[in-house]
């Protein structure tokens, strides 16, 4: 390999481009001359220097606006989507009915007009609410499907951004009061355990969030985590609980503000 | 866990709530791209913004057939020159990617009490665009040579060189930086 060569490929060597051939005769040569050593030396030193650059973190209002926008997207789609019966109306100019057609057609049409306008007017009050109501459960809904989109990422700080969107959940589905249970159980983050005990709170009047919630407790190892739920334990004065806090108490290895957080809670719920 | 253009794939059938995913992915690596473009904290927050905007509003162009970083670098290449277009319509585009920028940051006369990453940051931003975005795309935004080539719309050979001269213009920068001694 010659000087011209080899320094054209000191780039590929950096961005690891080079096949291990490749890299090993450029390496040969970089051996034996002196001035492309150099040259290399320098190179690669302001190629790893730039790694010291450290990741900015942009402002709140990003990730805010962002998921503003995509709710109102998503509520877009599923209005434009809605009226199908408006494409039908787009062809009515064109229909061309005969004078016998019509007298044939007539007095059907007269009759589901009238069944239909008693149809309308019996029912307009019930639509305001029924649309409202409609309307809640779309949004409910898509907060619910964000929620589970960031929920099962790698990066924890987006599971804990899914866990604070679920604040907002009037009534959250199956499938996502599983996803935050799991979590509770098995995420590797501290902190996403936590938040998931925040999270849950909000939904433990239902009875199987309760009896899940009152199971963890034995396995938890986090002692944070074993405290958060005491005292959520004791806020949901969770009688079933208190023999998980009594095993607690009698457990040898465990530490003493947890021991004494237990030994208060079960007086808290008894 | 689905890939990127697995990901993107199911935002252009109609999961749009799917962006989500990417987003989390890319948000800060993107605001970082914009933020050593264009040193403007507040325009690379509304830029990142406005791209994901961009993904969404062209969803139906990805086609799976380049990676989908490549594709979502090529809006974000597009949505950097629209906005030099919008405040210098005077000047061609390719021009302002060459020049050096006018506003130099000061020589440091108190090197010695700057932070290194300070100093490589001001270096940086000496650098001509065109040179800023490369080293920007193949060192932090770990794209092959082949991916910033397609995003340039230049070869292979063109992008290593541009590297190259890139590495040595920085270095220079940086010593200058820290007033010439090293």
């Amino acid at each position: 390999m010659n000087c011209q060569e080899a320094r054209g490929k000191i780039p590929d060597l950096l961005n690891d481009g080079l096949a291990a051939a490749e890299a090993s005769r450029l390496r040969e040569h970089l051996l034996s001359c002196p001035s492309c050593r150099e040259e290399f030396q320098e190179l690669s030193e302001t190629w790893a220097r730039l790694g010291i650059l450290p990741e900015v973190q942009p402002g709140p209002e990003l990730r805010r606006n962002f998921y503003r926008q995509l709710e109102l997207e998503l509520r877009e789609t599923a209005a434009a989507l809605r009226p199908a019966w408006r494409q039908w109306f787009r062809f009515l100019p064109n229909l061309r009915l005969s004078a016998p057609v019509l007298r044939l057609v007539a007095p059907a049409l007269v009759v589901i007009a009238v069944f239909a306008s008693g149809f309308f007017l019996g029912n307009g009050q019930k639509d305001g609410s029924g649309q409202i109501q409609r309307l809640s459960r779309e949004k409910d809904n898509l907060q619910q499907q964000f929620s589970l989109a960031l929920l099962t990422q790698p990066s924890a700080s987006a599971r804990l951004q899914g866990l604070s969107l679920t604040s907002r959940l009037q009534d959250p589905d199956p499938a996502l009061l599983k996803t935050l249970l799991a979590m509770l159980d098995e995420d590797p983050s501290v902190n996403v355990r936590l938040s998931a005990v925040d999270a849950l709170y909000l939904f433990a009047d239902r009875e199987e969030v309760r009896a899940a919630i009152t199971a963890s407790l034995a396995r938890q190892t986090s002692p944070l985590v074993q405290i958060a739920l005491i005292d959520l334990m004791v806020a949901l004065k969770e009688k079933r609980a208190a023999a998980a806090l009594k095993k607690l108490v009698d457990d040898g290895q465990i530490l003493p503000e947890v021991r004494q957080r237990a030994q208060s809670g079960i007086s808290h719920i008894l | 866990m689905p890939d990127d253009e697995q990901v993107m794939a199911q935002v252009r059938e109609g999961r749009v709530e799917m962006l989500a995913v990417l987003f989390e992915r890319y948000h800060v690596r993107l605001f970082n791209f914009f933020l050593r473009l264009t040193a403007d904290r507040p325009l690379s927050e509304d830029l990142t913004q406005e791209l994901f905007l961009r993904i969404l509003k062209y969803r139906h162009t990805f086609r799976g057939e380049s990676k989908f970083s490549t594709w979502m670098y090529q809006i974000a290449r597009n949505l950097h020159i629209d906005q030099i277009r919008s405040r210098h319509p005077e000047i061609p585009i390719d021009d302002l990617f060459e020049e050096k920028p006018s506003a130099q940051p000061c020589p440091a006369q108190n090197a010695e009490a700057r932070q290194e990453a300070d100093l490589l940051a001001q270096a940086l931003e000496r650098l001509p665009l065109r040179k800023r975005e490369v080293l920007l795309l193949s060192r932090f935004q770990n794209l092959k040579y082949q991916e910033v080539a397609r995003l340039l719309e230049c070869s292979v050979e063109n992008v290593k060189t541009l590297v190259h001269r890139s590495l040595k213009e920085l270095r220079r920068h940086y010593l200058d930086l820290q007033g010439g001694t090293q």
